[in-house]
């Protein structure tokens, strides 16, 4: 009854959510590399301010401008750099990827609900990936609006003329469509496609972080998705929604309308982007601690809870536009009542850890890594959510480096660690643990330099989005830190080498992976590498928890798979 | 060259099709409820006004009512496919897609009819939302259009078809009859005000 598969039906047009998995996990280096290499540029600026670029950040790249980044570009990099990271890299590798690969095999399913939508939905994503390409080629350039691309700056009507913000405009929408596609699949998948006996609370906590996930996926971008169909509407039909004073024909619209539209979905986007860091996280804390994750219903409800106060507080995004002082007051006490559950989940962490027997693989300390970050980035968070503080802190680096510790380096980490976790499966070898190790110390220790320091520029009063920092008389003293930021983003930036080595690297070289080299417990490490499509040969039946380790009740090992009935002394 | 797994093949049942779609509905209601929500606050900070005649009101009204009549004969087409498995059925969803084809085409009728009255969506942004709206309804009526085609097509020739995928198709029928009353209701009530 085996089915041979041709080579596209295999590779290309695959319907198994593992290599669909995979499609989306190398989607997502490629603009991982790129977007880092923008940073690198936007970094390069604003230390040496219209220096010429050096040849080894391809300096040849800026000719027509003498060499030096002009002011059109550097909109362009900063821009680019944010939607990239954010669409482009983040998304397909943690969701994408992760959410491919993992969800089906850790709940004891054959594939997604729907493969064919699922292998429609990667290829959305690739047409997106062209059409936000192909915008590097326009003579005018790309987007310029910055990621949040406000209008009237992202109008063409007294904004950004030429076709890249447009181009902007439609790859986002398609990416958008993708993105639906996926987050359907996901949600029903977890809803009805579970093994035999795999309730809610004996999911992985990683498949709570995906799934809920996809639940506001599934939510909000339709409403990102009505927004920028409003913005390309203005710029290529002539409507004016966001268009106001002068620049306006008639009465005009409201660009702060926009606003409102862009943050209903762009924080839940947060959310989105970190709940698969989270669950992942959860996950491998207990699996590399040798115990239950503490609190495990807990940490679930408590994501379940975020995900809900995610959905109404997206006005502290704009303090700053004026909005009454009584709702600023609402926004901030919902947004720092978040807090709440998300200091529980990461006391959860801690515990989980707290006499554990600890194994410093290579996964755990990215997970370790992401603990710090998180901690950073969500303490941080609060000045943002507080109404007084964010009006001095607002548009400044501070909140560059806030954000970048919770959407960059908490996601980052998170995603080293999944790619780490599952080398093993996805490719059936392991990967060189003293290379990430050494890639580890060098991304950690970088990484804190850079965007730690970007909060200090920003308390400093440095404003983000400028294109000269070096202009202004109260910056001029910064510049020294500015300078070294960009010296430790080079470091972070060269470290990420060492990691794509070894991905690749241990792809044919690495030492071939067992089973169950973590000794975990979840199903997808109860099936031997290659999984075939299909997953497993019987659907097993589920009888315990992800995280039954250590329990004294299994004899001769600190681990039972959840298809493995325990059998009690009592 | 890498094989399936010989156990059972890999598909999901009814139930599951039927969140898959009703998840759908969900994500399309959103973006709906986004441009729902932009034109209120465009009518609450008084950005422009709309004033329709009663022609215009009826017009659209009318229109609307074509929809629940297309509705409504798809419904029986179904019913009596599902009681019967006659092929005559095909008539009631013929009748159900033509009515489907008049609504759209009036649509865009009122639309012109709109626009040379002066309201340009160039002009007017509570104009431009209302074209937008329907607009983006009327793309996802051309996608149900292709779908009853299809159930159309399958029943006339005999071929047979699978209950659930005439059920679903009949579900997104229905649903964007009631979205675009929701729609056409909102407008006609906001912009009264």
């Amino acid at each position: 009854m085996s089915e041979q598969q041709s080579v596209w039906r295999k590779y290309i047009f695959s319907l198994d959510h593992k290599m669909i998995g995979k499609q989306y996990l190398f989607l997502g280096i490629f603009f991982l590399l790129l977007g880092g290499f923008q940073a690198l540029l936007i970094r390069w600026q604003l230390a040496y301010p219209e220096q010429p670029v050096p040849w080894w950040l391809l300096g040849f790249l800026f000719k027509g401008s003498g060499g030096i980044i002009d002011p059109d570009m550097y909109n362009q990099l900063f821009t680019m750099h944010g939607t990239i990271m954010i669409f482009w890299a983040i998304t397909p590798i943690l969701i994408g990827a992760f959410g491919n690969f993992a969800i089906p095999l850790q709940i004891g399913a054959r594939d997604m609900a729907f493969p064919t939508l699922n292998m429609l939905s990667f290829w959305t994503m690739f047409l997106a990936s062209v059409v936000l390409l192909a915008s590097y080629f326009l003579p005018d350039g790309t987007a310029a609006g910055g990621w949040t691309s406000y209008p009237p700056l992202s109008l063409s009507e007294g904004g950004i003329p030429g076709h890249g913000q447009t181009y902007w405009t439609l790859a986002l929408v398609l990416a958008g469509s993708s993105t639906m596609m996926g987050a359907v699949n996901f949600v029903i998948t977890v809803v009805r496609m579970r093994a035999p006996g795999m309730t809610y609370f004996k999911m992985p906590l990683s498949v709570w972080g995906l799934w809920l996930t996809s639940i506001l996926n599934a939510i909000f971008v339709p409403v990102i998705a009505a927004g920028l169909i409003m913005l390309l509407l203005d710029r290529l039909l002539g409507t004016q929604f966001f268009l106001a004073g002068r620049l306006a024909a008639g009465g005009g619209g409201d660009p702060l309308l926009y606003q409102h539209v862009f943050w209903i979905f762009g924080h839940p986007e947060v959310y989105i982007l970190i709940l698969p860091v989270w669950g992942i996280v959860s996950e491998l804390l207990s699996v590399f601690s040798r115990k239950p994750a503490f609190g495990y219903k807990v940490t679930a409800i408590c994501m379940c809870t975020i995900v809900v106060l995610s959905s109404i507080v997206w006005g502290h995004h704009m303090y700053t536009t004026g909005m009454s002082p009584l709702l600023g007051k609402s926004f901030m006490f919902l947004t720092l009542l978040i807090s709440i559950p998300s200091s529980i989940f990461f006391f959860n962490w801690l515990l989980t850890l707290w006499k554990g027997s600890l194994h410093f693989k290579t996964p755990m300390l990215y997970t370790m890594a992401v603990i710090w970050v998180f901690a950073i980035g969500g303490l941080t968070g609060l000045y943002n959510a507080t109404v007084t503080a964010d009006i001095y802190l607002h548009d400044t680096m501070f909140v560059v480096g806030h954000f970048h510790y919770t959407m960059a380096a908490s996601v980052l980490f998170g995603g080293y660690a999944a790619i780490s976790y599952w080398y093993p499966k996805m490719f059936g070898r392991m990967m060189n643990p003293l290379m990430n190790r050494i890639h580890f110390w060098g991304t950690f220790i970088s990484l804190n330099l850079v965007f730690f320091n970007m909060m200090v520029l920003g308390y400093a009063g440095h404003h983000r989005r400028i294109y000269n920092p070096a202009e202004y008389d109260f910056i001029k003293p910064l510049m020294g830190l500015n300078e070294f930021i960009t010296f430790a983003a080079i470091v972070l930036g060269a470290f990420q080498f060492i990691y794509l080595f070894n991905f690749i690297w241990s792809m044919f070289k690495g030492p071939v992976a067992e089973k169950n080299p973590w000794k975990a417990n979840t199903l997808e490490w109860t099936v031997a590498y290659p999984v075939p499509h299909g997953n497993f040969g019987e659907i097993p039946q589920v009888y315990n928890g992800p995280n039954e380790y250590s329990n004294p009740n299994v004899k001769g090992q600190d681990w039972v798979p959840q298809s493995v009935q325990i059998e009690s002394d009592g | 060259m890498k094989t399936m797994n010989p156990a059972v093949p890999i598909h999901c049942d009814e139930n599951t099709s039927k969140l898959g779609v009703l998840i759908l509905f969900g994500s399309i209601t959103m973006l709906f409820i986004t441009f729902l929500s932009t034109f209120g606050t465009m009518v609450a900070k008084e950005l422009s006004y709309i004033k329709l005649s009663g022609m215009q009101q009826a017009i659209l009204v009318g229109n609307a009512c074509l929809m629940i009549l297309s509705s409504l004969l798809f419904d029986s087409g179904f019913r009596k496919w599902q009681s019967t498995k006659s092929a005559r059925s095909h008539r009631f969803i013929l009748s159900s897609h033509i009515l489907g084809l008049v609504f759209l085409f009036g649509q865009i009728t009122i639309w012109q009819i709109l626009v040379s009255d002066g309201l340009q969506s160039g002009s007017n942004v509570l104009a431009g939302m209302t074209y937008l709206m329907a607009g983006a309804h009327g793309v996802h009526l051309m996608t149900g259009l292709v779908f009853v085609a299809w159930i159309w097509i399958q029943l006339y020739r005999g071929t047979p078809i699978k209950p659930l995928r005439f059920r679903l198709i009949g579900w997104y029928w229905h649903f964007l009859t009631g979205l675009w009353i929701v729609l056409l209701s909102a407008i006609l009530i906001l912009i009264q005000i």
